[in-house]
């Protein structure tokens, strides 16, 4: 299969089942919005660290937030519902709550929700607010420049984390402007993020290590160094760039039509390859195969 | 369904049967015959009222009905559209559902409502979502939007709930007040949160601040910003960019009391 002159493997991208909350964070100005929008989407690009998987999903104009001022729209992803949880009352705790003029909303229905705002409120130290606005609550804690404003709850939702692909390139300087091309392109599609750095890993991991402490390692086979060394390289010859591209999103939709935009835009000259990463179908509950991507 | 008054009631009429979750569940024939009081005698609805089956699941009543009271009492669901004047009472003790007026309602409106929406689009009398005579509490929860204005001890003791007032206030607007939200457009009596405990209450009309209250700040509440947009998506209120926009003069209440409530008073 090919796209132009890359040719496309014929695998699947192996995606877990995961929890998201998605968080409307407020502010007098774009300034400030942005500001608490990357504190709390930092040290936020994999599960296996940091304990959630975080970025921002759009820039939303004044007329799209629920106060009438800039905003941002973050996901979060966690493996399970209390953990998601816990990990938005740190983060809006320490990285929201603590930026001037901010205020923090639920960006999904209340369905399936939990408690983030009703927990924080304790910081109020008994001085906090609670007002309800067409059913639902919100606080408003005292803080040095006014009042902090955040609803009580957040809707969650269950949705798919890990989707992949990987760019294999003929040279550093293509494959990178394959990858940085590819994940501006991916960014236009709504309710997904890519956590890691601008959108890439150059760091895959496999799970395992030969170190017993360790739960994941490099994922050897596609470092281009040590396919001399190693009788497992998945690396052809002509290769000696590879970057991986991770997708969390809202539903398997989402990351369908993602992964599908970025492996289109990422068939540029110099990508030899572009292939996904799975565990044969044993660990994830979803599996994106490249062959439809490519209609 | 559709009640049309097609008589005067002489003296106040007790309509506490009419309401989307009694009327809904039967057929025009047994609504004729739901018993109500016209005065201390018990008529049938039809006698004063015109039964329209329209298959609506919305109940409209229909008429000037300002001697009709208790329309609405314990409504826990659905919706009522009442289209002209209606008396005292409305929406008694309702726990949830929607009541929408397209017209002035009378003195006491939902007292001891605890859940569901009313709206009214004219003006109201007094004592609306007051506590009843001797009563600590009063209503204990829900949404009551007037478009026009309401006459003296709005909210009296309430707890939890919001009011809206799209004009004027009479005196003692949150007297006693528990918790909960008064937000005022238009002027405002005198002794405004008298006796308040905790909860808000937002003036636009720059009110006679009590010397029991203290003054805390001038800021811009970004909840307002929030109350103010739900308001212009789903009233007829009419709201300056000027409030959205604008700072509030915070006060702190009542001292007699427990001082915890806050007075939000626009700043010109």
């Amino acid at each position: 299969m090919k796209i132009n002159s890359t040719q496309i493997i014929d695998t699947y991208a192996e995606a877990f089942s995961m929890w998201s909350a998605k968080v409307i964070i407020t502010a007098e100005s774009d300034y400030w919005a942005l500001g608490a929008a990357q504190a709390m989407t930092g040290f936020a690009t994999s599960v296996i660290g940091c304990k959630c998987e975080a970025g921002i999903d759009e820039k939303l104009s004044a007329d799209q937030t629920p106060d009438g001022r800039p905003g941002y729209s973050i996901l979060v992803f966690t493996m399970d519902k209390e953990g998601l949880g816990k990990r938005l009352i740190e983060r809006i705790g320490q990285c929201v709550m603590t930026c001037p003029t901010t205020a923090c909303f639920s960006g999904f229905d209340l369905e399936d929700s939990v408690n983030v705002g009703g927990a924080l409120r304790y910081f109020g130290d008994g001085y906090q607010l609670s007002k309800k606005i067409n059913n639902e609550r919100f606080w408003r804690i005292p803080v040095f420049d006014g009042e902090f404003l955040i609803s009580e709850k957040f809707g969650v939702k269950k949705s798919v984390g890990g989707g992949n692909f990987y760019i294999l390139g003929e040279d550093s300087k293509s494959t990178l402007k394959a990858v940085t091309d590819c994940v501006q392109k991916m960014r236009e599609v709504a309710n997904i993020i890519l956590p890691f750095p601008n959108g890439v890993v150059r760091s895959g991991s496999k799970v395992g290590s030969k170190y017993k402490a360790l739960i994941a390692s490099t994922n050897h086979i596609y470092c281009p160094t040590i396919k001399g060394m190693i009788d497992d390289s998945a690396i052809p010859e002509n290769i000696n760039s590879c970057y991986e591209v991770v997708i969390d999103g809202v539903s398997e939709a989402d990351v369908f039509e993602a992964m599908k935009i970025g492996i289109q835009e990422s068939a540029q000259e110099g990508v030899a390859q572009i292939t996904a990463g799975n565990f044969g179908g044993k660990l994830g509950q979803y599996k994106f195969f490249l062959k439809d991507m490519i209609k | 369904m559709k009640l049309k008054l097609h008589t005067q009631p002489d003296v106040p009429f007790e309509a506490e049967s009419i309401t989307p979750g009694v009327v809904n569940k039967l057929k025009a024939k047994e609504i004729e015959r739901l018993k109500l009081f016209h005065g201390n005698r018990e008529v049938n609805l039809a006698d004063f009222f015109s039964v329209i089956d329209n298959k609506s699941e919305i109940l409209e009543v229909e008429g000037d009905m300002h001697r009709v009271k208790y329309l609405g009492t314990n409504m826990s669901s659905g919706e009522m559209q009442i289209n002209g004047d209606v008396g005292p009472h409305l929406g008694s003790a309702m726990t949830g559902g929607f009541i929408k007026v397209n017209g002035n309602t009378g003195d006491w409106i939902v007292p001891a409502m605890t859940g569901g929406r009313v709206h009214i689009t004219g003006n109201s009398g007094h004592c609306i979502a007051s506590a009843y005579r001797g009563a600590s509490i009063g209503v204990a929860g829900g949404e009551v939007i007037i478009e026009g204005n309401v006459k003296n001890e709005l909210g009296h003791a309430m707890s939890n709930a919001t009011i809206i007032v799209g004009g004027k206030c009479g005196d003692f607007t949150g007297v006693n007040m528990n918790s909960g939200t008064i937000l005022a457009f238009g002027e405002m009596g005198t002794r405004t949160g008298a006796g308040m405990k905790r909860g808000t209450i937002i003036c636009m009309d720059q009110p006679e601040v009590l010397p029991t209250f203290s003054y805390d700040c001038k800021y811009s509440p970004v909840y307002l910003k929030l109350l103010f947009k739900y308001l212009k998506d789903n009233t007829a209120i009419k709201i300056d960019d000027k409030y959205i926009d604008g700072a509030f003069h915070r006060w702190s209440g009542d001292a007699v009391e427990m001082n915890r409530g806050e007075l939000l008073v626009f700043s010109a």
